[in-house]
Parts: structure tokens; C-alpha cells; sequence
């Protein structure tokens, strides 16, 4: 076989699967270590706009931030929520997502991991002292001076519309922390367990966040989607 | 200068201290839990949790899950005079564990001096879980990381380098006294230190696998030269042993052949020997698969050191100021690429690109608001723009019909489109709603193409009426409205718009969209408009 041929073959299960573990599929891992295989791979990588990440024993595609054909768009975060969900719902969404990642990956030491797991209802309480301090923070401020923007507000202004506990009901706190983390946990980025009342990370998060999103290479990019990124989706 | 040497290896005096400093000085006190107990109850009981956790996941072998860890407190309540529900025992357990030994998840640190590096934060960390799938989903079980066994056997007085040589001494001396009685216990400790190595291996395996910036390269070396030293000293002996062991059976087995049987006393100990040997077996067992497993250690272990390498290069940015106070200040055009940064994280999806069924799918709001994305940019974000717009269309068609049946009831008679404009400009009210991005002239299009408003037809047989979801005009849903605060629809039976002639309407149209005045010259056909009361 070719080393185009192989390269294909990686390509091709790395786009349905996401990853390739050196257990279930040593042969392919191995070959990824072959020179010529990995460079057939960088050309894909480049017109195709995905980067191949490289951890202990799993390979991992992994779309660059503005690929929409590979990747989740503003369109599919909405629609997780709900059919006739608002962007404020979606904005909501994200920023749980990535509170999440920063109660597990937010530590300044070398070791960015900071906790093994983390309860949902420390996770509730989290983001209402975050949400709060939003909140006190525009009743204090003119527009001028607020250090958080109208949109955040709002977006605090829903959390705190919501109710605390109804029988994990999806409008709920804790509905909304659910429904977040079912889709994280659809990506295989973290696990409910305990009745779902904890959340745990998985292997996959562990890897990517320590081999690839955390590295300050990344900077550039993460700056460029909140000056409004691609035009490619919204 | 003063001799410190006294001072060496302090830091592992520290240790305990540090370990003990966690369970007594607890975190995360729930005093409603607290209170349950009187003074240094739960002291004892958090240790004798941790002792049965090591008895459970050592000597037995087995998966120590928090419904054991409650059967066990269950059992031992009675002893402090404490009885409490099933639901107490269980919510107490998940306090010691979760909490206390765990910590809340978060990681914890205590600042031990070592003499001649300075303090540093050493991590205190008494138990482990372990995540597996099971039939009924998620099983966490819990084991003592190494922490939790020095504590222990510190505990005990124990010298904490288990020596193994010692404890084979013994055994071999219990079996050449006939002693097997004794001698049963000692093999079943040395199946259990054995197993304990293996159970440090495996730990450090996954140490090494979920985070090598956790691992020191003293700890990796301790643990491979202390498995040389079991392998190459005590392999040996632990044949010697076996074969004493096969010896004395030999024995028995001849003065049974001699003596035609064996006393009560003989038969008992030919059980004891064949019970020492079983466990000699099993020990030997154990040791082979340490051999396998210390080769694996040191293969994963130069692996992910060299995987990790590049990572240790690359520095690691700030969470919080790179992420979480932009997405707390962004505006309008960044909460459309927000779905960028979970885009690396998320697993590829070419189904939504090639998968020709989503053509069929239903269409909701979402996939025609997408469309229309320019026009939502522009406006201040202070909601989803496009549900508001659609919002508001939809209203000033429900004004413009509305308007058009008022005119109507009152003029009685047919009116020309002109007319009908005239009396909008009186109504600025009315006029500007329907006037922006010229709803008034698509809407009336859209009336001559439809050619008849049948009210009369409508009130016999409606049906609900739901919002247009792209707002465009739905007549149906504007007459509902309408009917809710007129429901005698200004006593119109029905309407008609018809092109009568070639009379023309020509005007100039002005409106405010945001910060832009838009201004527009529009030549327009005066149709007729029939009213029937």
C-alpha cells in the first residue's frame, strides 16, 4: 500500500471517528510515524484546514477553530438547545462549556489540571457567584466603565430567570448545566456520572486540552474568533 | 556550622503529617453531617474507612464502590453507639469520601520543607477512583494511592519499605517447625505485598498515562529498582519455599503410604501445607506478571516523557484572560464565531455536509434566520436579533391589515392604493412600522396576489393560527390578532385588490433604520382595493 493509500485510510477513520487509538489500532498508529505518510497527511491538514494532534497513544483529528465543514457551527450549538432556541441560549451554552473547562484546566500551575472531577452543583454555584458578580457589577457601572458586555449581562439576566432545581426539568439551573454537558459528553469530552450529578473528564479532553487547546500557540486564533472569526457560518 | 544531617529525609516525616493534616483539618465541612457524631467520632471512622479500602482492594482483590464502602459503615456504626437510615449512611459515606479523602475533586496541597531545596507544595491525595463502564452505566470504585498506604502502615508501626525478605525468613522457619497454621497467614502476607507492588505499578501506569507533569523521575526510578530487588532477591527464594513446601507433602505422603493412614493431626496439616501452597503459587503468579508489568511501566513511561516533551516546550495560556473574560465582554459579531472555540474539541462531523437526508428535514426558524445574517450585525445586540426582527414584522403586518380594515370600515366603499397611503402618512404611528424596508408595498403585493381577503369565509372555518416563523404575511394569523381586541373585524365581509388601469402611485418614501436614513423614490401600481361589508 502507498503511503498516499495509508494516509487515506488514516484520514478516513479519523473523519469518522475523530481519533485512532494505539491499542485497537496499532498498525495504523504506527504507521502515522512513518515519514512519508505524515507528510501526505500535512498536505491534507493544510488544504483542508484540520490539525492532526499527537498525544501518548491516540491520534485525534481535530477541525481549526473556523472550519465549519468539518466541524460544529453557531447553527448546531442552537439546535442543541432547542428547535426555536435563541442566540442568547447558545451563548449561554458556550460559556457554561468553556466554565467547565476552566474549573478542570484553569490552574496556573504546570500541571493546568486542577481537579479530578467537579459536582453539578458546585458547577451551579460557580456560575451563580460568576453570573452575580456580572450582574452587581452593570447596576454599579455606567455602559462606559462596566467590565462586562451588554450581552453578558443579558445572558446573566437568563440565568438568573431560571429556576433552581425542577425535577432536572431542560429550563431549569440545572436543566441548562444538563443539557451542556450531555453534549460535551456526545463529543466524548467528559462523563455524568453518580446519578448525573458529577461531572468526570475523559481521556480524549485530558489529551486535547493538555497536547493542543491550551498551548499558547493558540493565542492568534482564540483572539481572532472573538473579533467575529470566519464569515464562513453563523 | 551546625550538623543537620539529622534533618535528612524530613520531608517524609512531613508526609505523614501532611496525610494526617487532611482528614483532621477537613476542607469542605458539612457541619449538618459534623454534628451527627460527638468529638473525634468521625476521625476514627474516616481511618477505618481507609483500612477497609485497603483490605478490600488488597487482600480481596475487589472494586471497593461507595454502596461497600456504606455496607461497611453500616456494620460499624453500632460500635460508636450510632445508628442512622440507609439514605444517613450513604450521604455520610459520600461526605468521607468525596469531601474529606477526595477533597471536592479539587487537588490539595500541603507545604512540606525539605532541608536544602526549600518548601514546596506537595500534593496529598489518599484515595484514587477508578472509572469504569459498566452493565448499569458509570461504576466509580475507589483504592488508597501510595499516600494512603504509607499512612497506614505508618499507622501500624509497619517499617515502611515492606521487607520482603524477612517476612519469607519467617515463612520458611514456620514450615521447618511444621508450624502451618502460622505459616498460612505469613504466605497469604506475602501474596498480599506482592500484590500491593502490583497495585503500585498499575496506579503509577495510569499516573504516568493521565498526567506526567504529576510524575517525578525519583518516584519512577524508586518503584523500578525496589520491583528489581523483590524480582531478583525473593523469585529465588520463593521457589526454595515451594519446594519445601512439595517436600513436606512428599513426606506426609510417604508415612501415609507407610502407616496405611494418617492421624486427625497429619490430615490438618496436610490441608494447611496444600493451602500454603496454593498461595506460594499464587505469589509466584503474581511475580511473573510484575516482571511483565515493570517492562510495560518503563516502555509507557519513556513514551509519554517523549510525547510530553514538545508539550513541556509550549507554554500554556491563561484560561481566564484568554477565554473567559473575552466571552464575558464580547459583542454582537464575536456571539456568532463563539461556536470556534469548541470547534477543536468537538468530534469531526462530515454527516451534516454530505448526509443528503437533512435535506429533508424538517425546516425550523433557525435555518432561515441563518440566511439573513448581514442585516443582523448591524443592529445592537441586546437579544437574538433575528427572532426580535421576525417579532416585529409580524406585528406590522398585523398593523397593516389592521389598518387596511379600519380604512375600509370606514370609507364603506372601494378606495384606491393611494388613498390608502394618504391615510398611513396620517397615522405615523401605523406608517413607520410598515413602511421600513418597504414592508408596505411586498405586503400589498403579496394581498393583489392572493386577490381577495374572504373574511367572512375565514370566520366560518378557521383554523389556529401560529406566527409566520419567517415573517413574512400570513392573513390568517393577522385576523386572528386583530380579532382578539376588534372581533367584529370592522364589520368587513370582504376584500379585493385589483389592477383596475395603468394609474400609477408615485411618492417619496423616508425611514430611519438605526443610525441610517434610508430614502427611497417609489412608482408603484394605484390599485383598486373593493370593499364588501
Amino acid at each position: 500500500m502507498s503511503a498516499l493509500n495509508t494516509a487515506l485510510k488514516i484520514f478516513k477513520i479519523l473523519l469518522d471517528r475523530g481519533q485512532i487509538d494505539r491499542e485497537s489500532d496499532s498498525d495504523l498508529f504506527l504507521e502515522y510515524r512513518n515519514s512519508e505518510v505524515r507528510s501526505a497527511l500535512a498536505q491534507m491538514e493544510d488544504e483542508l484546514d484540520f490539525t492532526i494532534v499527537e498525544a501518548s497513544s491516540t491520534i485525534y483529528l481535530v477541525p481549526d477553530s473556523s472550519n465549519g465543514l468539518l466541524g460544529f457551527v453557531s447553527k448546531d450549538l442552537r439546535e442543541w438547545v432547542a428547535s426555536d432556541a435563541r442566540l442568547l441560549d447558545s451563548y449561554l451554552l458556550c460559556y457554561i462549556a468553556m466554565y467547565i473547562f476552566y474549573l478542570f484546566y484553569g490552574s496556573r500551575n504546570r500541571n493546568p489540571k486542577q481537579r479530578d472531577y467537579l459536582r453539578v452543583s458546585k458547577l451551579s454555584e460557580e456560575l451563580d457567584l460568576r453570573f452575580a458578580r456580572a450582574l452587581a457589577d452593570s447596576d454599579a457601572t455606567s455602559v462606559l466603565e462596566a467590565s462586562y458586555g451588554l450581552n453578558f449581562i443579558k445572558t446573566a439576566e437568563l440565568w438568573e430567570s431560571k429556576q433552581e432545581y425542577e425535577d432536572k426539568a431542560r429550563k431549569t439551573k440545572t436543566g441548562t448545566i444538563l443539557n451542556t454537558c450531555r453534549l460535551l459528553e456526545r463529543h466524548n469530552l467528559i462523563r455524568l456520572v453518580d446519578n448525573e450529578r458529577e461531572i468526570r473528564t475523559t481521556r480524549k479532553l485530558d489529551d486535547l486540552m493538555l497536547n493542543y487547546y491550551l498551548s499558547d500557540i493558540r493565542v492568534e486564533e482564540i483572539h481572532h474568533a472573538f473579533k467575529g472569526g470566519s464569515q464562513a457560518d453563523a | 556550622m551546625y550538623d543537620w544531617d539529622f534533618l535528612e529525609g524530613f520531608e517524609k516525616r512531613m508526609q505523614i503529617l501532611a496525610a494526617i493534616d487532611s482528614i483532621v483539618n477537613r476542607r469542605n465541612r458539612n457541619m449538618e453531617i459534623e454534628n451527627l457524631f460527638e468529638y473525634a467520632q468521625l476521625d476514627n471512622i474516616i481511618l477505618s474507612v481507609l483500612v477497609f479500602i485497603m483490605e478490600r482492594t488488597l487482600t480481596e482483590d475487589e472494586r471497593c464502590t461507595l454502596d461497600r464502602i456504606a455496607a461497611f459503615l453500616d456494620g460499624i456504626l453500632p460500635a460508636y453507639g450510632l445508628d442512622f437510615s440507609a439514605a444517613t449512611t450513604h450521604t455520610i459515606v459520600e461526605y468521607i469520601i468525596k469531601d474529606i479523602l477526595q477533597n471536592g475533586g479539587e487537588a490539595r496541597y500541603y507545604p512540606i520543607m525539605k532541608y536544602g531545596q526549600g518548601v514546596t507544595p506537595v500534593r496529598i491525595r489518599l484515595i484514587d477512583d477508578k472509572l469504569e463502564d459498566g452493565e448499569q452505566g458509570y461504576v466509580v470504585s475507589y483504592q488508597l494511592t501510595n499516600q494512603g498506604y504509607d499512612l497506614l502502615f505508618r499507622t501500624k508501626e509497619v517499617e515502611q519499605e515492606i521487607n520482603f525478605t524477612i517476612e519469607e525468613l519467617k515463612l520458611r522457619e514456620l514450615i521447618r517447625r511444621k508450624n502451618y497454621k502460622k505459616a498460612i497467614n505469613q504466605s497469604g502476607n506475602l501474596r498480599q505485598m506482592i500484590r500491593q507492588k502490583r497495585n503500585e505499578i498499575s496506579q503509577f501506569v495510569e499516573k504516568i498515562r493521565s498526567n506526567i507533569y504529576d510524575v517525578d523521575i525519583s518516584e519512577f526510578e524508586k518503584l523500578m529498582n525496589s520491583t528489581y530487588a523483590l524480582l531478583e532477591e525473593e523469585y529465588g527464594i520463593m521457589n526454595e519455599i515451594r519446594d519445601m513446601v512439595e517436600l513436606s507433602e512428599q513426606r506426609l505422603l510417604e508415612e501415609e503410604n507407610s502407616r496405611g493412614s494418617l492421624d486427625e493431626e497429619m490430615k490438618k496439616a496436610r490441608r494447611e501445607i496444600s493451602l500454603i501452597r496454593r498461595n506460594i503459587m499464587s505469589t509466584i503468579d503474581e511475580q511473573k506478571q510484575v516482571i511483565l508489568e515493570r517492562s510495560s511501566l518503563s516502555r509507557i513511561y519513556k513514551e509519554v516523557i517523549q510525547d510530553s516533551f514538545s508539550l513541556s516546550l509550549s507554554k500554556i495560556y491563561d484560561f481566564e484572560q484568554e477565554i473567559l473574560t473575552p466571552l464575558e465582554q464580547c459583542d454582537e459579531n464575536a456571539i456568532f464565531s463563539l461556536w470556534q472555540l469548541l470547534n477543536p474539541l468537538f468530534k469531526p462531523s462530515m454527516d451534516k455536509n454530505l448526509n443528503l437526508l437533512s435535506l429533508y428535514e424538517r425546516q425550523a426558524r433557525i435555518q432561515a434566520e441563518d440566511e439573513s445574517r448581514d442585516g443582523l450585525a448591524v443592529e445592537a445586540m441586546d437579544e437574538d436579533m433575528e427572532w426580535l426582527k421576525i417579532q416585529k414584522t409580524n406585528n406590522a403586518n398585523i398593523e397593516l391589515i389592521r389598518a387596511l380594515l379600519e380604512w375600509a370600515g370606514l370609507k364603506g366603499e372601494s378606495f384606491r392604493f393611494s388613498e390608502f397611503h394618504a391615510y398611513l402618512q396620517s397615522r405615523p404611528e401605523i406608517y413607520n412600522q410598515v413602511i421600513e424596508e418597504e414592508l408596505l408595498f411586498k405586503s400589498i403585493l403579496k394581498l393583489y396576489d392572493l386577490s381577495k381577503i374572504d373574511i367572512a369565509a375565514w370566520q366560518k372555518e378557521r383554523d389556529e393560527a401560529i406566527a409566520n416563523a419567517t415573517g413574512e404575511l400570513d392573513v390568517s394569523f393577522c385576523l386572528h390578532s386583530i380579532e382578539y381586541d376588534t372581533p367584529d373585524l370592522y364589520g368587513i365581509k370582504s376584500i379585493e385588490i385589483k389592477k383596475q388601469d395603468e394609474n400609477m402611485f408615485a411618492g417619496e418614501v423616508i425611514y430611519r433604520q438605526g443610525d441610517i436614513i434610508y430614502r427611497r423614490n417609489i412608482i408603484f401600481s394605484d390599485l383598486l382595493i373593493e370593499v364588501y361589508m
